[in-house]
């Protein structure tokens, strides 16, 4: 792949925020991120990018792979570009992080295969993409998805719920 | 025709199916009331998952701390608290000895072993001639106090952010306890320094009363001690730095002069950029490695240009902001000051800046 430049511009916010969900940490999920973009540069040719640079991200995450710094250095240059025009989120409050730290339970609570189509369906991944990426096959990917939204939702109500219990005893 | 599975239900919610499975769930769902119930749980599902997914993104930046500025802050304000509490010991053990010995015209220090904060009753050391021995103890014994300092005056905070500016891309251990942890944002470690330092400024009047309490002869031990402060003191930058923004082939380093008035600072690095390998995973201790390497590299270039101290300064004023441009004298690299003053105050401060780059240069060199 020659044009990496075009693939990050098109992909990195998605892949970044993907990762930033799944490992809860920014500067960690730009790392693998860029590490990604790396390895597309390697490859001759890429069928379906978008599931490709999310498989990749997910299995560097599994290996925690990192070389190449030469190049990541250019990626971090167009990173430090793309920083600029991206909004910060606002400043984060309490109550945002408490719903911060339950969601991440929440996800943390659901097996990793449901994690990972969820998150790349949020990104718009399409089922042909998640199927390849994860390398289900395509008929599950519907089967998975709703699996993984139920927990998550269900698991979240649960620590809601016992959040509120646990303030109503300390106010009484 | 039979109900639809949870499956098919978010598969069409989706837009996955093909037309005519699209169609045929469709009809399906406008006919049964239970599987139009099941498509609206469905919908909602989606819409709590999503919203809950979003809420992930609310991850503080700088969890991992870029590893230039921050080290750097973090160095000296541990080295000026451990001094504090070098000073602070010292002058407690010669409190408790002088209440023996207050009218004899020397007093005696307690050599303190290195783990232990508390002496153990060991023969002591008489030390007569104490100005010259106190600054001399500094440098053995702060960095074995350090460790101490950081796990009790800051408590979780402060470590864990250590720990994750310590820690790189295959720390997973770390960078996954981060979060939680270090959710108050640095905000808070920052305020953690500034306890430390401000713990220094409530100490030494502190320790120079204590001192001062032991008696005339105690004289010289205050003389001695307030050298000491004075050079823990010139460790702490005047010009209060609120944040380092990142940028490739550059410090930048922004400077507070007046409440809500600041400045900007930039030192280019004249390395080119394939030859840094300092990145954000930067781990610990890169401070001695990166000066080392940006001399060498610079060292070329140095020899290529024509002397530093040739070349002047250039001011700048575009929108009301104003642009000081000049070389480092000492490394030959461009720095750049900026802020929304006139250029007569800019010039003030640059002098500023440049007056602790030299003591900063100076400190470096042992």
């Amino acid at each position: 792949v020659t044009d990496v430049d075009r693939l990050f511009r098109t992909y990195n916010a998605a892949l970044v925020r993907y990762l930033t969900r799944r490992l809860g940490d920014r500067d960690w999920a730009e790392e693998v991120a860029q590490e990604t973009f790396v390895r597309a540069l390697r490859q001759t040719s890429i069928q379906n990018e978008r599931a490709w640079l999310f498989a990749v991200a997910t299995n560097l995450v599994r290996d925690e792979a990192r070389k190449d710094m030469r190049r990541r250095k250019h990626l971090a240059l167009l990173a430090e570009e793309e920083r600029e025009t991206m909004v910060e989120p606002e400043e984060t409050t309490i109550e945002r992080a408490q719903e911060a730290a339950m969601a991440r339970k929440a996800v943390d609570a659901l097996v990793e295969r449901d994690r990972l189509a969820l998150l790349m369906r949020e990104e718009g991944l399409d089922y042909t993409e998640i199927a390849e990426a994860l390398q289900l096959s395509p008929g599950s990917v519907g089967t998975t998805l709703s699996r993984a939204r139920r927990r998550l939702v269900e698991s979240y109500e649960a620590l809601q719920k016992s959040r509120e219990e646990r303030e109503k005893n300390a106010a009484s | 025709m039979q109900h639809l599975d949870e499956g098919t239900i978010h598969s069409w919610l989706d837009g996955a199916l093909g037309a005519d499975e699209a169609a045929r769930a469709e009809a399906h769902v406008a006919e049964c009331a239970q599987c139009a119930a099941a498509v609206a749980e469905a919908r909602g599902f989606i819409a709590a998952s999503s919203r809950i997914l979003t809420a992930l993104d609310h991850v503080p930046r700088g969890v991992v701390p870029a590893a230039q500025p921050i080290k750097w802050y973090n160095r000296s304000a541990w080295r000026a608290a451990a001094a504090v509490l070098v000073v602070a010991v010292g002058s407690l053990v010669v409190v408790r000895n002088s209440g023996n010995n207050a009218s004899q015209s020397s007093f005696e220090l307690r050599e303190t072993p290195d783990t232990a904060p508390i002496p153990k009753p060991e023969p002591p050391i008489i030390i007569t001639a104490a100005p010259a021995e106190t600054p001399v103890r500094k440098p053995q014994a702060v960095p074995s106090i350090t460790p101490s300092i950081r796990s009790d005056a800051s408590s979780g905070v402060a470590s864990s952010g250590q720990s994750a500016a310590q820690s790189n891309f295959s720390d997973k251990a770390v960078r996954g306890a981060a979060p939680p942890n270090v959710a108050t944002s640095e905000r808070t470690r920052d305020e953690a320094v500034d306890a430390a330092i401000g713990g220094n400024a409530a100490a030494a009047p502190q320790v120079a009363g204590a001192v001062t309490a032991t008696a005339q002869p105690a004289l010289s031990s205050r003389v001695a001690g307030a050298t000491m402060l004075r050079a823990v003191a010139g460790e702490e930058l005047p010009l209060k730095v609120v944040g380092t923004p990142r940028m490739i082939g550059a410090k930048v380093t922004l400077y507070e002069v007046t409440p809500g008035d600041t400045v900007t600072f930039i030192e280019a690095s004249n390395v080119q950029l394939d030859a840094v390998v300092v990145t954000g995973i930067a781990t610990g201790e890169p401070q001695a490695r990166r000066s080392a390497g940006k001399s060498a590299a610079t060292a070329p270039t140095q020899v290529a240009s024509p002397s530093p101290a040739a070349l002047p300064s250039r001011v700048d004023v575009t929108n009301g902001v104003t642009t000081i441009t000049w070389p480092d004298a000492s490394t030959g690299n461009m720095l750049s000051l900026s802020g929304r003053m006139s250029a007569d105050r800019l010039k003030e401060i640059k002098l500023r800046i440049e007056r602790e780059r030299a003591a900063a240069a100076a400190k470096k060199k042992p």
